[in-house]
C-alpha cells in the first residue's frame, strides 16, 4: 500500500528540511526534565530501529505479538 | 537507549531521514492482504503509541500508521521546544541555491517556499540590474544572439565576468558565465547577511565540475584565495527537496532562468 509510504516520505522529507535549520545549540537546550531535541530524535532513531524489526516480522509471523522496549514515555 | 547528545545535529536528523526512507521502501513492499488481515494475537495494547485493546483484533496498517503519527508528534514537539528557546529559529536563515542554466533552482526554490511558507526571490532580476550597472549592452546582445544564437549570448554573458572577478567569493567567480555572475551575487548577498551560502549536492557536482575546469584552465593566472563565504553542503535539503518534488511537474528544461 502506497499510500503510508508516501506519507512517510513526505512528512521525513518536509520535516528534515525544518529540522535542519535548527541551530546545533539549540538542539541540546533542556527545559525543565523535558527531553532537550537531540533526546528526542535519538528516541525517533530508536523507535525507525524498533518498528523496522517489527515491519519485517509482521510479515513472517500470524501475530503482531512483539517483545516490548525499553522507553516507557512516548512508546511506538 | 541512544546516547544522543555526543552526537551533531544534522548527523542524527540525516540518519533519521534516511532511515525513514529505507523504511518507506520496506512499507512500499507489502502486500494489501497482510497490511490488513486482522491478526488476533498482538501486544499493541502496550507497544503502541495509540493502543488498540488486547481483546480487539489489529492490522500491520495500523501498526504503520501508528508509528507514523508517533513520528509526526515529536517532529512537532521538536519545533515547539526549539521555538520556545529562541523565537522560530528555523526562519532566520536564508537559504541561497546555486547552479548552472536548467538546474533547476527556480523549481526547488519554489517547493522549498511553499514547504517552508517562506519567500522566493530570484537573482535573475538582480543579474539584469547589475548588467545595466557595469554597461550591458542591450542591442550588442541581440546582434549576438541572432548571429551566434544563444550560446554566443551566454558567451557574452560570460565575457562580463572578469568586472566582477574581484568580488568576494574569488573561488566561485571562476566558474563559468552565468553560474560566476549569479554565485557573486549570492555570495555579497551572503556576506551582507552574514550568513553561509548553502549548496544541494546535485547543484554543488554541477558547480564543483564547473570550477574545476575552470580552475585547471585559469591555474596560476588566478589566486584562489579561501576568502569568501563558506560553502556549506545541506544534503538532507537536497534529498527533501526532490521529495518535495515528486509529484510537482518536471519543468527544469522548459525555462529561461539562470
Amino acid at each position: 500500500m502506497s499510500s503510508l509510504s508516501d506519507s512517510l516520505r513526505a512528512t521525513v522529507g518536509a520535516a528534515a528540511v525544518r529540522l535542519l535549520a535548527i541551530p546545533e545549540a539549540e538542539t541540546e537546550a533542556r527545559r525543565d526534565g523535558e527531553w532537550c531535541a537531540k533526546e528526542v530524535m535519538g528516541h525517533l532513531i530508536d523507535s525507525a530501529a524498533n518498528n523496522h524489526a517489527r515491519f519485517v516480522r509482521a510479515q513472517l509471523q500470524d501475530d503482531l505479538v512483539f517483545p516490548a522496549t525499553t522507553r516507557a514515555r512516548g512508546s511506538a | 537507549v541512544t546516547q544522543a547528545s555526543d552526537e551533531l545535529w544534522p548527523a542524527l536528523v540525516g540518519l533519521w531521514r534516511d532511515y525513514n526512507l529505507h523504511l518507506a521502501h520496506i512499507i512500499a513492499a507489502i502486500p494489501d492482504e497482510t497490511l490488513r488481515r486482522p491478526r488476533a494475537g498482538h501486544s499493541l495494547d502496550r507497544i503502541a503509541w495509540q493502543t488498540v485493546p488486547a481483546d480487539q483484533p489489529a492490522m500491520l496498517e495500523y501498526l504503520i500508521g501508528d508509528y507514523i503519527g508517533h513520528l509526526q508528534d515529536h517532529v512537532r514537539q521538536i519545533l515547539a521546544l526549539t521555538r520556545q528557546a529562541v523565537g522560530d529559529g528555523s526562519m532566520n536563515s536564508s537559504i541561497v541555491l546555486l547552479g548552472p542554466v536548467s538546474a533547476g533552482k527556480s523549481t526547488q526554490g519554489r517547493l522549498l517556499s511553499a514547504a517552508l511558507g517562506r519567500p522566493q526571490v530570484s537573482l535573475d532580476e538582480e543579474r539584469w540590474r547589475y548588467y545595466r550597472e557595469i554597461g550591458y549592452d542591450d542591442e550588442l546582445a541581440r546582434e549576438i544572439r541572432q548571429r551566434g544564437g544563444f550560446l554566443a549570448l551566454v558567451m557574452y554573458w560570460g565575457s562580463l565576468i572578469p568586472i566582477q572577478s574581484s568580488d568576494c567569493l574569488p573561488n566561485i567567480t571562476t566558474a563559468s558565465s552565468i553560474l560566476g555572475l549569479v554565485s557573486t551575487r549570492a555570495g555579497r548577498i551572503s556576506n551582507a547577511c552574514g550568513e553561509p551560502l548553502r549548496l544541494t549536492p546535485t547543484f554543488f557536482c554541477c558547480c564543483h565540475r564547473r570550477i574545476e575546469r575552470n580552475r585547471s584552465v585559469s591555474s596560476g593566472t588566478r589566486s584562489s584565495s579561501a576568502g569568501g563565504p563558506e560553502l556549506r553542503l545541506q544534503p538532507a535539503l537536497s534529498t527533501a527537496t526532490e521529495l518535495l518534488r515528486t509529484g510537482a511537474p518536471h519543468d527544469l528544461h522548459s525555462r529561461n532562468d539562470a
